[in-house]
């Protein structure tokens, strides 16, 4: 121990075992012992302790569950960045193209930026419409949120769950970005095949229901499907072989593991009790009432209708593939054509004169 | 999900192998230190976590990039300085602003309460942590990234953008004249005592 040489305070406050003693009491009798031997040094080391005590110790900046959301945000963000490179693979005269469109969607986003400190929205894809920003959400709370989108689509999406996607769909295909988990219900069109993007897959459909999970914490990322058809590939890197692509069935799920950057092989799989998928909304005969209680628990709304007006009325319907706007539109057209709906966030309110 | 008791070094060459669960150990270890330092360059503590997320999403991006740095603390710092330092800048160009006092250190030291047990600590300590909060901004940085972020004076003079004896200087003359005041104070105290007793 060169200890016993010190001579300045400043000593004494660089030395980590003796901030560690002030700081947070360790070794505390091992320092009286040595205080008490070298009595010289009694001022030193007071001077010093007061001095580390008034400079206090580093205090956290942010919580764990803060943290975590930040880490969550950076990925999405990261991921929002590989995206917008991947155009500059293409050909010589598409590249300069592609840079023009970027260097103006980034100066639209660094306007809007200056505009909205604080915030920020995803970035629109160079697929969508120049103009056309990304809507982000990100589901802070601990309910599942429902998100309606421009094409009729829903999407549930889980607590933890952020999602992306443009206010209008380009012409051609509709795309979002996932991270986290949710459930889709899209609605058909084959003209303009729906495409999910989450880290490390793209997952294609037509018009289905499926759900992903897509945690940026979980060595997978696992896709189940519903109903119809569901074709899920890898994300390509820098032109290598072709993706693998993989085509799910109804009650099939696959699993991508991250690290091997492989598809585990198909299973079925059973359907989680109490989830969306376990509802198959066949109603015969069933009471309006509990046709639209069973749609609040379901997609986690509420809806408002006249019940006196509706108490005596019955439905035997199925519902089963259809997008939770679909579904209101079809139980309200059979009420009669003196029924309306209308969706004002979360949130349905149904007019009736009565059914039929 | 990677041992969060790897060295940063070894945590950085994961990272450059594409472990996502290291990215995530390195993120959880620094994210609550830098941020706290980022708000203490800037009042807009939004624009702090943003320039907290880019240095981040920066090792990522260019991952296979970037060489290990000696002192993965001291990198992710410099970061989350030079970021706030150039957002500013950009903000004072396009809004015209001149706020004097943004990008200046002002973190306030707040005393290690729960570690003093004695009234007489506790006013020593209270009378130091006031003239520690009066130094100037950039001694109170020195005296921060020596003793919060444990930064040596290598380190520090980097961050800082200044030669190491200049860094030095910064701690010492920060420490030196909160001593002479407050040891100016002890003596007023001690013949104040010899009056009247």
């Amino acid at each position: 121990m060169q200890r016993e040489s010190y001579t300045t305070v400043t000593q004494f406050c660089d030395d980590p075992l003796f901030r560690d003693w002030v700081i947070t009491g360790r070794d505390h009798a091992g320092w009286a012992q040595w205080i008490e031997a070298n009595a010289d040094k009694q001022r030193l080391v007071q001077e010093a302790r007061y001095l580390i005590l008034a400079i206090g110790s580093e205090a956290p900046g942010a919580t764990a569950g803060e943290t975590d959301q930040a880490l969550e945000e950076t990925w999405w963000r990261i991921h929002e960045q590989e995206h917008r490179v991947r155009p500059l693979a293409l050909a010589r005269w598409w590249r300069v193209a592609a840079a023009v469109l970027l260097f103006a969607l980034g100066l639209g986003w660094y306007v809007s930026r200056l505009h909205s400190p604080g915030t920020h929205i995803a970035v629109s894809q160079p697929a969508a419409l120049p103009g056309s920003r990304d809507i982000g959400i990100f589901n802070d709370s601990k309910v599942p949120r429902l998100v309606n989108l421009e094409d009729g689509s829903t999407i549930i999406l889980q607590p933890g769950g952020k999602l992306s996607y443009p206010r209008k769909f380009a012409a051609q295909k509709r795309e979002v970005h996932l991270s986290g988990e949710a459930f889709f219900e899209i609605s058909k069109n084959r003209q303009r095949p729906f495409l999910v993007y989450t880290n490390d897959i793209v997952t294609e459909v037509v018009g289905t229901s499926f759900r992903i999970k897509a945690a940026d914490d979980q060595p997978e990322v696992e896709v189940f499907v519903k109903t119809g058809e569901v074709h899920v590939r890898q994300i390509q890197s820098k032109g290598s072989k072709a993706a693998e692509n993989v085509v799910l069935l109804p009650n099939q799920s696959v699993s991508y593991v991250k690290s091997l950057s492989l598809f585990e092989k198909p299973e079925n799989k059973d359907i989680p009790k109490r989830a969306i998928e376990y509802l198959n909304f066949d109603f015969s005969d069933a009471p309006v009432g509990t046709i639209f209680s069973t749609l609040e628990s379901a997609y986690g709304v509420t809806i408002d209708y006249p019940h006196d007006v509706l108490r005596d009325c019955y439905l035997s319907t199925s519902l089963s593939d259809e997008p939770l706007l679909s579904k209101l539109k079809i139980v309200c057209e059979s009420i009669s054509s003196g029924t309306q709906f209308r969706m004002e966030g979360n949130h349905v309110i149904v007019e009736s004169t009565g059914c039929n | 999900m990677s041992d969060s008791t790897l060295p940063d070094s070894q945590l950085w060459c994961l990272i450059k192998d594409d472990d996502q669960a290291a990215y995530t150990t390195l993120f959880r270890k620094y994210y609550p230190a830098l941020l706290g330092y980022g708000k203490s360059l800037t009042d807009h503590h939004g624009l702090a976590g943003d320039c907290v997320q880019e240095t981040f999403m920066e090792i990522w991006l260019y991952r296979r990039n970037l060489a290990v740095p000696d002192s993965v603390r001291a990198y992710l710092l410099a970061g989350v300085r030079r970021r706030i330092a150039r957002r500013l800048e950009r903000d004072r160009i396009f809004r015209h602003s001149r706020d004097i006092g943004e990008g200046e250190f002002s973190f306030q030291f707040t005393p290690l309460d729960e570690m003093i047990s004695d009234e007489e600590t506790r006013r020593q300590v209270q009378q130091l942590n006031t003239l520690l909060n009066q130094l100037p901004a950039r001694q109170r940085e020195a005296l921060y990234l020596r003793y919060h972020q444990q930064l040596d004076i290598d380190e520090i003079a980097r961050l800082m953008q200044i030669n190491p004896q200049s860094a030095s200087n910064l701690l010492h003359r920060g420490i030196k004249h909160i001593r002479e005041v407050w040891v100016g104070e002890m003596h007023t105290l001690a013949l104040l005592l010899c009056v009247y007793f």
